[in-house]
């Protein structure tokens, strides 16, 4: 991991469209459709706004911490009171995998891509992808910036590129 | 605890088991466990089974009891993942100490039939907020703790391959193991296909059909039967998260809190382990286990399982009957398999594989180090 020539993190504000070309699905099956989405009330929200360009995740107004996925309360102090709040998009590697054979049929030409657990710096962790990197560059520790993409579907994901220079 | 498993069968883990259900093999594994208890139906008192995905979504313990001819006074539902059957094996002997029955069966089971892909049909949020990214299933996610093993404490691909290939050697003296009679190397691993970085196709365990099943029955009960009773001296769980980015470590296991209270219970620690029966649905699980039961150093299990002799002739052989990499996960039923396996061999019943010793550790993990249950087993010396 190197700091050095770091860009500023990304601000990832509305409008963000149009969305860049989407990196993971391309290739896919087209006969294989993707697993179809699941959304509820409560998560819609995030959903829309990442539609429109905003990656947003959940606030704690009372004790502060932040939280993804979207919850009814803080998982934290379990305090109702939570907020939407724009991350700066920036995280780090937690762990990462390169998938070769992925358990459902619509990633299988899709392979090999990088599944990763990405860590916010405001602390939530998400599971994502890492692209615009050849997988043999994807490491742990390494620094990201969240960018918003689009899927087969054209429903949007929240996935992270290397920043700066990456080593 | 006062409470003894004094009855156990499994049926041979199979790849398919065309044309029969669940509830088939979980009836048949009971009546051999209760046989070998020396009890009649009319002695279980206490029913404990596992979730029944695709075949009984509802009211699932009174299903079983109907199917079984029995008629319970206790009767539960342990939904713990590859953590149930140790998980039902202590509900069963708390319902046994709060005196809400005497002699408990606990039973896990899979059906395999080819012609039927049913699956949970919604495992939100996992569902909404991972699969989108095409990471679903479990390998993906135990290729994540693998890789973050390996990056913080330079555990290496050859040392987690060591695991399956001594597996494979152990299911060698078991004739009931899918693999059975065939050994592989290092080099068979290794070119095995790549299918989640670092895992390889031999280090992921193979989903089978079958069912095994325990009896549990008070202390002073349990010598009444026709074999050594195993007695449970020390339990412990931990449930922590469900998806893995929710995890709160990727190389320590809730197995630590929970293994660290099964000692406390039994009155011992890791020195005192004659045998360990270690939950192994990928290699990567086997030295992450080691290490949260205190047997070497946190990042020091990949070195350990490399070095260490599973077999039944080791100071502390791990996973005789070949673990589930070698013979055979039949869902629910593989973690039970553990402790089937343990009470073979507490009860000295092991035949050409039998190890020496009256202490046994026994893991059982759920979902991704998500849901775990550590059982400490002896028999009197």
């Amino acid at each position: 991991m190197t700091a050095q020539h770091e860009s500023a993190p990304t601000t990832l504000q509305s409008p963000a469209l149009p969305l860049p070309a989407p990196e993971l699905p391309a290739g896919t099956e087209p006969s294989v459709p993707p697993p179809s989405r699941v959304t509820t009330g409560l998560t819609r929200p995030f959903w829309d706004a990442l539609a429109a360009g905003v990656f947003q995740i959940q606030r704690c107004t009372e004790c502060g911490r932040h939280q993804y996925y979207p919850g009814p309360i803080c998982r934290s102090c379990w305090s109702g009171d939570v907020t939407w709040t724009e991350p700066t998009g920036a995280g780090t590697v937690r762990s990462y995998t390169v998938a070769h054979v992925p358990s459902h049929a619509h990633w299988r030409s899709a392979t090999p891509y990088v599944i990763a657990l990405v860590e916010l710096d405001e602390g939530p962790c998400l599971t994502t992808n890492i692209v615009g990197c050849p997988p043999e560059r994807v490491h742990v520790g390494q620094s990201v910036a969240a960018v918003i993409t689009r899927d087969a579907a054209g429903q949007p994901l929240v996935q992270f590129t290397p920043r700066g220079v990456s080593p | 605890m006062t409470a003894a498993i004094i009855g156990a069968a499994e049926l041979p883990p199979r790849r398919w088991t065309p044309g029969v259900t669940t509830m088939e093999l979980v009836a048949r594994a009971s009546a051999a466990a209760v046989r070998d208890a020396g009890l009649t139906p009319g002695d279980i008192d206490g029913l404990v089974v596992g979730p029944q995905v695709g075949e009984t979504p509802q009211h699932v313990p009174a299903t079983f009891a109907e199917y079984l001819g029995l008629q319970p006074d206790f009767a539960d539902i342990v939904d713990l993942g590859g953590a149930t059957g140790p998980g039902m094996v202590w509900r069963a002997a708390a319902a046994v100490a709060a005196g809400m029955a005497t002699s408990v069966l606990c039973v896990l089971g899979n059906a395999r039939d080819p012609e039927s892909t049913t699956r949970s049909p919604n495992r939100n949020p996992i569902r909404e907020f991972d699969v989108p990214y095409g990471a679903s299933g479990a390998n993906q996610a135990y290729a994540l703790i693998a890789q973050a093993h390996m990056a913080e404490f330079g555990t290496t691909s050859e040392q987690l391959m060591t695991v399956a290939v001594k597996e494979r050697t152990n299911a060698m003296l078991n004739p009931d193991a899918v693999f059975h009679g065939k050994p592989i190397t290092l080099d068979d691993v290794r070119a095995s296909p790549m299918v989640m970085d670092p895992l390889h196709l031999l280090e992921i365990v193979m989903p089978c059909g079958g069912a095994s099943a325990v009896v549990v029955t008070s202390g002073d009960r349990a010598t009444d039967g026709p074999h050594r009773p195993v007695t449970l001296l020390g339990a412990g769980e931990k449930v922590t998260h469900r998806a893995l980015s929710q995890a709160p470590s990727l190389t320590t296991s809730p197995l630590a809190p929970a293994i660290a209270r099964a000692y406390r219970q039994a009155g011992i620690g890791p020195k005192d382990l004659d045998m360990l029966f270690l939950y192994d649905c990928y290699t990567i699980m086997v030295p992450v286990t080691v290490e949260d039961a205190g047997l070497c150093a946190k990042g020091e299990g990949g070195a350990f399982v490399a070095g260490h002799d599973f077999s039944h002739r080791s100071v502390l052989p791990i996973n005789t009957h070949g673990g589930q990499l070698a013979c055979g996960q039949a869902d629910l039923a593989g973690g039970m398999g553990n402790i089937i396996e343990a009470v073979r061999q507490l009860r000295g019943d092991a035949g050409q594989r039998q190890a020496s010793g009256e202490l046994a550790l026994v893991t059982g993990n759920g979902a991704t180090l998500s849901e775990e249950v550590a059982l400490v087993l002896g028999v009197a010396r």
